[in-house]
C-alpha cells in the first residue's frame, strides 16, 4: 500500500502533467467498421424521415453492435459479444427485407455487420501494438464498462495487463505512468481527465466515431488555473477512402449521442399549461428493481445513500437536481418519506397538532397570495431589501414541504412583510421543524446502521436492496439505483410524486 | 508559497505525515493551499456585506479543507482583551464562564470563586486552582463540553507563523470561527497528519492547529460537522465567519450556509458535475467576480483551479 501522502502527491503530479501536456487520442481507421457506421447512419437517417416504429428493433441492436465495436475490441475468436451483436443485427434486418421498402438500406447494414466478423478488430491490434511498445508494466487499459473490463480482461490479462474500469482505478493503487482507455472520451466520466492517476492517458476509438471531445472541470472556463486538457490526435491503421471521412456533411445531422443506447422515453403526454394546487411537475426517474418514481423540484431535497461513504456518514440528502444515473435513492414503499416523517412529528406533538397545521397552512397560504400579486422576482427583491439574507429561497417557503426560512431573523421579517405577527406562527413552526427534525435523525440513525450491516457490494452488483428495519413506522425502506432520467416533465398528482410504482421501462437497461 | 513560508525563505517546504509514526513528504501544492486560509483570515473584512465565495478544485478531497482550515486559525487573531489570571479574575462574575491555561492543562467552567486570603491565591473553576500558576484567563460566552484537558502543544508550525509567541492567549480566547462540513470520519482521519515546515523534526498534528470541538475540549478553534446530517443541525451558529464546504456533498448546501465567507473544496476525483453547476449559477446569476490573484493575493498550485466571487447576503 502506497501511503496515503505519496499517493496524493501522485495524482497533483498526474493532474498538473495532463494540463501542462494533454491527452493523446489514437484514431484507428478501420474501413470494416466505418462501412457500418455509414449503414448506420443511413437507417437513422430513414428514422428521422419517418419516424421510429417498425425499426426500433433493428436501431436497438445496430447501436448495441456499434457500442462493442468501440468498447470490446478483442480478436474475433474471443469475441462472441461481437459476434452475437453482428449476428443479431442481421437476423433484425432480415426481418424487415420485403415488409418495409427499403432492401437496398436493410442488406447493405446486415451485409456490413456480417463484414465486421471477418477481421479482428483494428483498434483491438492498435491497443497491443501500444501495450506492447511501453511494456505492459507500464501501462494500465480502463473499460467503458464493468462487462467490458470482464472481456478484456481475459483477453489481456494473460499477458499481465491490469484492466480496470473508471470507477476500480479511483480506488486502485496506481505505479503504471500511462493509462490507455478503450473507448472515446465521452465514454468516460471527466475525472479520467480532470484527475487523472496517471501522467499519460490516452483514448484508443475507432477513427469513425465522430465526437472526440475532451471534457473539462465544470468551473474550468471561469477559474484561474483551470483544469483544461488538450488532445493530441494520432491517426493510425486502414487508408481512408475520403468518401468516409467522419464529420462530413451528411454524417453531421445524426448526433453520437442518437446513436448511443439509451432509454425510450417518448413524448410528454400533460397538456402544456402550468400546474394547479394538486399536481406538480416531475420528472419520471427509472430505478433499479423495476421501479420508477416521479420526482418533482420543489426546494425539497430527497434521501440518497452513498455506499463510497464511511459507516455512519452513508445516510444523507441529495438535492433534486443532483440526482443522475449512479444515484442511490431511499424511498419506502407505497408513501414519499416527507408525509411519514411529519405524520410522526405531528402524532409526537399531540393535542396541539391541528392548531399547528392551521397556522402553517395560512401563513403560507397568505405566501401564496403575495408571490402571485407581485411576481417572484419583485417579491424576492422586497424581502432582500428588508434584510432578509436568503430571500432566493422564496418559492421554496411557499411549499408544504418547507417547515420555515433556516434563519430566525428571515422568518420574523417574511412574517412581517405578509403583514402577520411573529408568533404564534414563529413558535409553532419551530416547534414542528425540530420535531421533524427528530423523526429525521431517529429515521436516519436507524438507517444507517441497517446500511451498515447490509451487503453494499449487493447493492453495487444488483442495483437496489430492501433495508431491514423491523420497527414499527420505518418499515419497507429500500435503497435502488437511479438507472434513467426523463428529459422531460409531466403533470403528476402530488401525492403522487415520490411514491414508488412498479415500472419496466428500464427493463433492458439492466 | 504561504505568507508565512516567505518569511523563512522562498525555498523551503512544508512537509506533511499522515500520522507522528509515518514519512513526512515534502511538497509544492501543500503550502499555497494552508495560504488560501491565511489570505482569507487576513482579508476576511475587505468584503464585508457581502458573502465572499471561493471554490478551488483538487485532484482529491484529502487534506485540502483540513489545510485551508488550519491556515484560517494559524492567521486569525485571537480576542485582544487582557488574560492576566489575577486582573480577570478578581472581575469575574459568579457562574460565568472561563478558560484557564497552565503549564499542562486548559481548564473551564463556570466561576465559582476567588480565594485571595492567603496566598497564593486559589480559584475554584472546574477545581481548585493556584492562580500564580496560570499563564492566562479569558471568559467564554458558552461553556465547553469538558471541564479539562491536556494543554496542547505547538512546535515547527507555531514558529513558521509566529502562533507561538500568543499561544496561551489562543488556548483561551481563540476566534473560533471556523466551521467544517464534510465526511467527518475522513475530515479526522485528515486532521492525523502531522505538518512541518522542511525537515523540521518537531512538525505539528493539523488536530493541534484545527482544534475542532470534540466531546474532550476544554477549548477549540473549530467545529466540524458530518454533511449527512447536516439538513438537521441548520443553521449554523452566527458567530462563523468561515465556513469550508468539503466535497460535492457538503457544496449542496451553499444556499443554506450565510457565514460571510465559503469556502468549497471539489474533489474532482468524485464525478459528480451538479454541485459545481449549482456553485456557477450562483456566481452567473448573482455573483460579482472577484480576481483571486489580485484581489487576494493568491494563486493556485499546479493541479488546483480555483475561482473566488461575491453575492449579496
Amino acid at each position: 500500500m502506497t501511503s496515503r501522502i505519496i499517493g496524493l502527491d501522485q495524482r497533483y503530479a498526474a493532474s498538473a502533467s495532463l494540463v501542462r501536456h494533454g491527452v493523446e487520442i489514437i484514431a484507428v481507421r478501420d474501413e470494416l467498421g466505418a462501412r457500418f457506421d455509414s449503414a448506420t447512419r443511413g437507417l437513422f437517417r430513414l428514422i428521422q424521415r419517418d419516424g421510429p416504429g417498425v425499426w426500433d428493433h433493428l436501431a436497438g441492436a445496430a447501436k448495441a453492435l456499434r457500442w462493442r465495436l468501440i468498447t470490446d475490441p478483442m480478436p474475433i475468436e474471443r469475441n462472441a459479444q461481437l459476434t452475437a451483436a453482428a449476428g443479431e443485427v442481421g437476423r433484425q434486418a432480415l426481418r424487415l427485407i420485403g415488409a418495409v421498402n427499403e432492401d437496398v438500406l436493410l442488406r447493405e447494414i446486415a451485409d456490413a455487420a456480417a463484414a465486421l466478423c471477418a477481421r479482428d478488430p483494428l483498434v483491438g491490434a492498435v491497443l497491443l501494438e501500444s501495450l506492447a511498445e511501453v511494456g505492459v508494466d507500464s501501462a494500465i487499459v480502463v473499460a467503458a464498462s464493468s462487462r467490458s473490463r470482464e472481456t478484456l480482461g481475459e483477453w489481456l490479462g494473460s499477458l499481465g495487463v491490469r484492466v480496470l474500469t473508471l470507477g476500480d482505478l479511483e480506488l486502485a493503487d496506481v505505479s503504471e505512468d500511462i493509462a490507455y482507455f478503450v473507448g472515446p472520451p465521452r465514454f468516460f466520466k471527466p475525472t479520467a481527465v480532470t484527475a487523472p492517476r496517471t501522467l499519460e492517458v490516452t483514448f484508443i476509438l475507432p477513427a469513425w466515431f465522430g465526437d472526440r471531445n475532451v471534457p473539462r472541470s465544470a468551473i474550468a472556463q471561469y477559474a484561474e488555473g483551470g483544469i483544461q486538457v488538450a488532445a493530441r490526435i494520432v491517426e493510425v491503421g486502414d487508408a481512408w477512402p475520403a468518401s468516409l471521412e467522419p464529420g462530413m456533411s451528411e454524417t453531421e445531422s445524426i448526433p453520437e449521442e442518437d446513436l448511443l443506447p439509451q432509454p425510450v422515453w417518448g413524448s410528454r403526454v400533460s397538456e402544456d399549461r402550468a400546474p394547479n394546487a394538486d399536481e406538480v411537475e416531475a420528472r419520471k426517474i427509472l430505478l433499479s428493481g423495476n421501479r420508477a418514481i416521479w420526482l418533482d423540484d420543489d426546494g425539497e431535497r430527497i434521501r440518497a445513500l452513498d455506499p463510497t461513504q464511511p459507516p455512519g456518514e452513508r445516510v444523507g440528502y441529495s438535492e433534486v437536481p443532483a440526482v443522475a444515473p449512479g444515484t442511490y435513492l431511499l424511498l419506502r414503499e407505497g408513501e414519499a418519506e416527507r408525509e411519514s416523517l411529519h405524520a410522526r412529528a405531528f402524532t409526537r406533538i399531540g393535542p396541539r397538532a391541528s392548531a399547528i397545521q392551521e397556522s402553517q397552512a395560512s401563513w403560507k397560504s397568505a405566501l401564496i397570495d403575495r408571490l402571485g400579486a407581485r411576481g417572484i422576482r419583485d417579491s424576492e427583491r422586497a424581502l432582500r431589501a428588508l434584510g432578509v439574507r436568503a430571500a432566493g429561497q422564496v418559492r421554496a417557503w411557499a411549499s408544504p414541504h418547507v417547515i420555515r426560512p433556516q434563519s430566525d431573523g428571515d422568518f420574523e421579517r417574511l412574517l412581517g412583510w405578509l403583514g402577520l405577527p411573529v408568533q404564534p406562527y414563529f413558535g409553532h413552526a419551530s416547534l414542528l421543524r425540530h420535531e421533524v427534525h427528530r423523526a429525521t435523525r431517529e429515521l436516519r440513525d436507524r438507517l444507517e446502521a441497517a446500511a451498515d450491516v447490509a451487503d453494499l457490494h449487493e447493492l453495487d452488483r444488483v442495483g437496489h436492496m430492501t433495508l431491514d428495519i423491523a420497527e414499527p413506522g420505518f418499515r419497507g425502506m429500500f435503497v435502488t439505483r437511479v438507472l434513467a432520467i426523463a428529459p422531460f416533465t409531466e403533470l403528476v398528482a402530488r401525492h403522487d410524486a415520490r411514491v414508488p410504482f412498479a415500472d419496466e421501462g428500464a427493463q433492458w437497461l439492466e | 508559497m504561504s505568507e508565512a513560508g516567505s518569511r523563512s525563505g522562498p525555498n523551503v517546504l512544508l512537509s506533511l505525515a499522515e500520522n507522528p509514526d509515518s514519512e513526512p513528504v515534502q511538497s509544492a501544492w501543500i503550502g499555497p493551499i494552508l495560504a488560501l486560509g491565511t489570505r482569507l483570515a487576513r482579508r476576511a473584512d475587505d468584503f464585508s456585506g457581502r458573502q465572499l465565495i471561493i471554490a478551488i478544485s483538487v485532484p482529491s478531497r484529502e487534506y485540502a479543507a483540513a489545510l485551508v482550515g488550519t491556515g484560517w486559525t494559524l492567521g486569525r487573531a485571537p480576542v485582544q482583551t487582557t488574560i492576566d489570571p489575577l486582573t480577570v479574575l478578581r472581575g469575574a462574575l459568579p457562574r460565568a464562564h472561563y478558560r484557564a491555561v497552565n503549564a499542562t492543562h486548559v481548564i473551564s467552567g463556570p466561576f465559582q470563586g476567588l480565594d485571595e486570603t492567603r496566598p497564593p491565591a486559589r480559584v475554584t473553576l472546574a477545581g481548585h486552582w493556584a492562580v500564580d500558576r496560570m499563564e492566562g484567563v479569558a471568559p467564554v460566552a458558552e461553556g465547553d463540553p469538558a471541564e479539562k484537558m491536556p494543554r496542547p502543544t505547538i512546535g515547527s508550525i507555531g514558529r513558521l507563523t509566529g502562533v507561538d509567541r500568543d499561544w496561551v492567549r489562543r488556548l483561551v480566547a481563540p476566534a473560533a470561527d471556523l466551521a467544517i462540513v464534510g465526511t467527518k470520519s475522513w475530515i479526522s482521519d485528515d486532521l492525523e497528519a502531522v505538518l512541518a515546515r522542511g525537515d523540521d523534526p518537531d512538525g505539528d498534528a493539523l488536530a493541534t492547529l484545527l482544534l475542532p470541538r470534540t466531546e474532550k475540549s476544554a477549548t477549540w478553534f473549530s467545529r466540524i460537522y458530518s454533511s449527512s446530517g447536516f439538513a438537521d443541525q441548520l443553521p449554523l451558529p452566527d458567530d462563523v465567519s468561515l465556513t469550508i464546504l468539503d466535497g460535492q456533498g457538503a457544496i449542496r448546501y451553499l444556499n443554506d450556509v450565510l457565514s460571510p465567507i465559503v469556502v468549497c473544496v471539489f474533489d474532482r476525483s468524485v464525478a459528480d458535475e451538479s454541485a459545481a453547476e449549482q456553485v456557477m449559477q450562483l456566481r452567473n446569476s448573482r455573483g460579482e467576480p472577484i480576481a483571486l490573484s489580485t484581489q487576494l493575493g493568491w494563486a493556485p498550485p499546479a493541479g488546483v483551479e480555483a475561482l473566488g466571487f461575491t453575492v449579496a447576503l
